[in-house]
């Protein structure tokens, strides 16, 4: 197991190598610099400016830098967001986009899960159709749809909920953007957890427990989904990557100040620094993420577990 | 002697006589049985013939701005069917145009990593072993990437041309279908008629792309109808986030981007696009579930 878990540690270091050596020199092949905005700059000012951020060296050169400032804890100072530095702007949006993230998929998995299981007891009967219908519609409507839509029926026509702003983070405030966030993931989760629980519904073992005379409830909670919600496990990365997609989109249309907003803005223009910082917490999220569902699954699926210590 | 060549003329014969139903055929008739499939794949028809033909209906043109006609709701008065946006042009033949869009960059970009992700996949489970090992480490690597961050630093890369964008998202998106080409290719290889060919001294080439693609395709082709949804909606995000298509041409993502600045004073310039969108989520999404039941080779 620790020599598994070691391995995984190890090779996560050259894919985030990886990842970060493409879109730091992506980043630099962009036409364009972070000083285009401020229109006429005196040359003198211009190379002055290019300087205090190191940009007037050769770009392998920055590179090196950017390495071993990254090896030093130090991201460096953000360009666009003057006196602010790409650390302190991430510690600003992190923990509005990670509150509104594990909120969604919180909710996502749980009631995922519930719903999956709900149709799968009743399948082919009026509320598997029910909730499949609303899975489906969960994966076709997509959240730049329903965000704008939940705001015009709840913020605009009714005015029950606020338009946008996070407040201090409030129920009020974050009640529409999780919302908007949570239905396509949900959708997923119910599905995969429908399939894999009639297909659990089917084996010998549950069948033994039915014979045994246990109670119903007793047979699905206890005997039957416990393994037909293990293979969902593999769903968490994905899921991760998923709400942080959307979790962009949600930024921008609710005016949350989270990374996702800087990452967008950073791009835009051109603030090299900030960029690279976002793309490595995220990339590492997503990593560790990956890992994290790996050992689950090792953890809750004897089978895997041997195979694991082989390895 | 000639009894047993008689005999054998009637075993021929007969073996002629019987019909084989080729599993392409028995598939389509699975799919047309399907009756959200069908349907659609009929809405899907209505809305390509509405993003083609509007035009030729509507007397506006897509640039055209009516100063005196802003932002007006849906009206028979003018032929303003679906109203004016916040310029002052018709919306009709804007979502029609922007429909066009959407739907040209969802199919080439689902053909450009369709193409790569069957020839990279093929290849390496037929070769297999160490090539195949370092093939499939590189696509492991590229999956753990967020993949919008790099979509949204390849636009910032790539700047306007929008071709060059989506064609950059397909060489992304290719990953999963060279996974499951990968896979399927290794279940064919052990076939006899693989065998067959290869003792028939077929070359590499040809062996890959006429004996093992063909019979991979199923499952790809099931992938692929849900792809070209995924890539409508990246391109819709990036729209969205003003990283997309760029005004005077127009994107479904785009126009719901406008109309969300418009929300409270004129919500058809929302709706009504993100109807389109959304009802050509639900057209691919169903036929792609159509087409996995008529093509699962376990329901056969």
């Amino acid at each position: 197991m620790s020599r598994f878990l070691l391995r995984r540690l190890l090779v996560m270091i050259p894919t985030l190598l990886a990842i970060v050596t493409l879109s730091f020199f992506l980043m630099r092949a962009a036409p364009g610099g972070p000083f285009d905005a401020d229109a006429q700059l005196e040359p003198e000012v211009l190379q002055n400016l290019r300087a205090a951020y190191q940009l007037d060296k050769p770009v392998p050169e920055q590179f090196r830098m950017f390495l071993s400032g990254v090896l030093r804890g130090d991201l460096g100072p953000s360009i666009g967001y003057a006196d602010y530095s790409v650390s302190e702007l991430i510690a600003i949006g992190l923990p509005v986009s990670l509150k509104l993230g594990l909120t969604a998929l919180t909710l996502a998995a749980l009631l995922g899960t519930s719903l999956g299981i709900v149709a799968a007891l009743h399948r082919n009967r009026g509320l598997d159709y029910a909730i499949s219908t609303l899975a489906m519609t969960g994966i076709a409507v997509p959240t730049l749809i329903t965000a704008p839509v939940l705001t015009l029926l709840f913020g605009v026509t009714f005015k029950l909920l606020p338009v946008g702003g996070w407040g201090d983070g409030d129920f009020r405030h974050m009640a529409l953007p999780v919302t908007a966030l949570v239905l396509p993931q949900l959708a997923v989760i119910a599905r995969l957890a429908r399939g894999s629980m009639l297909e659990v519904l089917n084996q010998p073992y549950v069948r033994t427990a039915r014979a045994a005379g246990l109670p119903e409830w007793r047979v699905i909670l206890r005997h039957a989904s416990p393994p037909a919600l293990i293979p969902l496990v593999s769903y968490l990365a994905p899921a991760v990557a998923g709400v942080m997609t959307g979790s962009i989109v949600i930024e921008q249309i609710f005016g949350l100040p989270g990374v996702g907003r800087y990452f967008v803005n950073g791009a835009l223009s051109r603030d090299y620094p900030l960029v690279m910082g976002i793309v490595m917490v995220y990339a590492t999220a997503v990593l560790v993420m990956n890992l994290i569902a790996d050992l689950l699954y090792g953890v809750l699926d004897p089978r895997t577990r041997r195979r694991m210590d082989e390895a | 002697m000639s009894g047993l060549a008689a005999d054998r003329d009637r075993l021929v014969k007969a073996a002629q006589a019987v019909r084989g139903e080729s599993l392409w055929r028995a598939a389509a008739a699975r799919f047309i049985a399907n009756r959200s499939a069908v349907a659609g794949l009929l809405l899907l028809v209505l809305i390509i013939g509405f993003s083609l033909l509007a035009p030729i209906f509507s007397p506006h043109d897509m640039e055209e701005i009516y100063w005196e006609r802003i932002q007006i709701a849906p009206t028979l008065a003018n032929s303003h069917w679906f109203g004016t946006d916040a310029n002052g042009r018709d919306l009709f033949v804007r979502v029609a145009a922007g429909g066009r869009i959407s739907l040209a960059i969802g199919l080439l970009t689902a053909l450009t990593s369709l193409l790569i992700g069957v020839i990279y996949g093929a290849i390496a489970g037929y070769v297999g072993g160490r090539a195949d090992e370092w093939m499939m480490r590189i696509v492991d690597v590229l999956y753990a990437l967020p993949l919008i961050f790099f979509i949204i630093i390849l636009v910032t890369v790539f700047g306007r041309n929008i071709l060059l964008v989506f064609l950059a998202i397909g060489c992304i998106e290719w990953l999963t279908i060279a996974r499951i080409v990968r896979g399927q290719t290794i279940a064919v290889k052990e076939t006899e008629y693989i065998e067959a060919a290869r003792s028939l001294g077929v070359p590499f080439g040809r062996m890959v792309l006429r004996h093992v693609v063909p019979n991979v395709l199923g499952p790809v082709i099931v992938f692929s109808t849900l792809l070209i949804p995924t890539v409508i909606l990246v391109e819709s995000f990036l729209s969205f986030l003003g990283l997309g298509v760029q005004e005077p041409s127009t994107s479904w993502g785009l126009l719901i981007s406008q109309g969300t600045a418009t929300l409270d004073s004129a919500p058809w310039l929302l709706l009504i696009p993100a109807g389109f969108l959304a009802a050509t989520m639900f057209a691919f999404n169903f036929i792609g579930d159509g087409l996995r039941d008529a093509l699962d080779p376990k329901a056969r």
